[in-house]
C-alpha cells in the first residue's frame, strides 16, 4: 500500500465515519425535540454511512493480515479510527437516549 | 471571499483548504480560506463571509447559525467531496451557496 492510497482511504474513513457520527448525534437532537421521523431517518443514513466506513476499514485490516506491517499508522489513520469508535459509541448511546425520551413522553 | 472551515480537529480540513484555494486560483477568484477546530469557532466566525462544516461536525450547524446570528451562510460540505478531497466540487458548492444567499 502506498502512502497516497493510505491517505485516500483515511480521508474516506474520516468523511464517512465522521458523517455517521454526526448523523447519530443529530438523531439524538431530533428525538429530544420529539421529531421522531427525522430521528429515524438520520439513524438510517448514519448506519449506511457507517457501513461504508466499515467496509473501507476492512480493506486495511485485510492488507495488514496478508502482510504484517503493510499499513503504516499515520495520524490521519488514528483520527479515522477515533471517528469510527466515536460513531459506534453515539449509536449505542442514541438507542438508550431514544428509550429514555420515549419513556419521558409516556410519563407526561 | 473569506471562507472558514470548521471540523473536529482542523487537520483533514487543512488539506482540503489548500485544494479549494487552488480551485479558486485556477478560476481567478480571490479567496482566503482557513481551517479551525469547532472548539475555536467563536473566535473565527467574525472574520468569515461563509462558514463550511466538515461532515463530522454537521450536527453543530444550528449552533453556528445562531453564533453568526444568521448573517452569513453556513454550509455542510458534501461528504463524498470531503472524503475524496475534491477542492473543485467544494469550491463550486461554495459559489452556488453564496449566490443563493445573496438572492434571498
Amino acid at each position: 500500500m502506498t502512502e497516497d492510497q493510505l491517505e485516500q482511504i483515511c480521508f474516506e474513513l474520516i468523511a464517512y465515519a465522521g458523517s455517521a457520527r454526526s448523523e447519530y448525534i443529530g438523531a439524538i437532537q431530533a428525538a429530544s425535540a420529539g421529531r421522531w421521523d427525522e430521528a429515524e431517518a438520520k439513524v438510517k443514513d448514519a448506519t449506511e454511512q457507517f457501513m461504508q466506513a466499515h467496509n473501507a476499514h476492512q480493506d486495511l485490516i485485510r492488507a495488514e493480515v496478508e502482510q504484517p506491517g503493510a499499513v503504516p499508522v499515520r495520524i490521519a489513520l488514528v483520527h479515522a479510527e477515533d471517528q469510527m469508535a466515536s460513531a459506534e459509541s453515539f449509536k449505542i448511546l442514541g438507542d438508550l437516549f431514544f428509550d429514555l425520551y420515549r419513556r419521558m413522553e409516556r410519563e407526561k | 471571499m473569506k471562507v472558514l472551515m470548521l471540523c473536529s480537529m482542523g487537520m483533514s480540513t487543512g488539506m482540503l483548504c489548500d485544494r479549494i484555494k487552488a480551485a479558486a486560483d485556477a478560476q481567478g477568484v480571490e479567496l482566503t480560506i482557513w481551517a479551525a477546530s469547532e472548539i475555536n469557532a467563536r473566535e473565527n466566525v467574525g472574520e468569515a463571509d461563509i462558514v463550511l462544516l466538515g461532515p463530522q461536525v454537521k450536527y453543530i450547524k444550528d449552533r453556528i447559525v445562531d453564533m453568526v446570528e444568521n448573517k452569513i451562510p453556513v454550509m455542510v460540505i458534501d461528504m463524498v467531496a470531503y472524503g475524496t478531497m475534491n477542492g473543485e466540487k467544494v469550491f463550486a458548492d461554495v459559489q452556488a451557496c453564496m449566490e443563493e444567499w445573496e438572492h434571498d
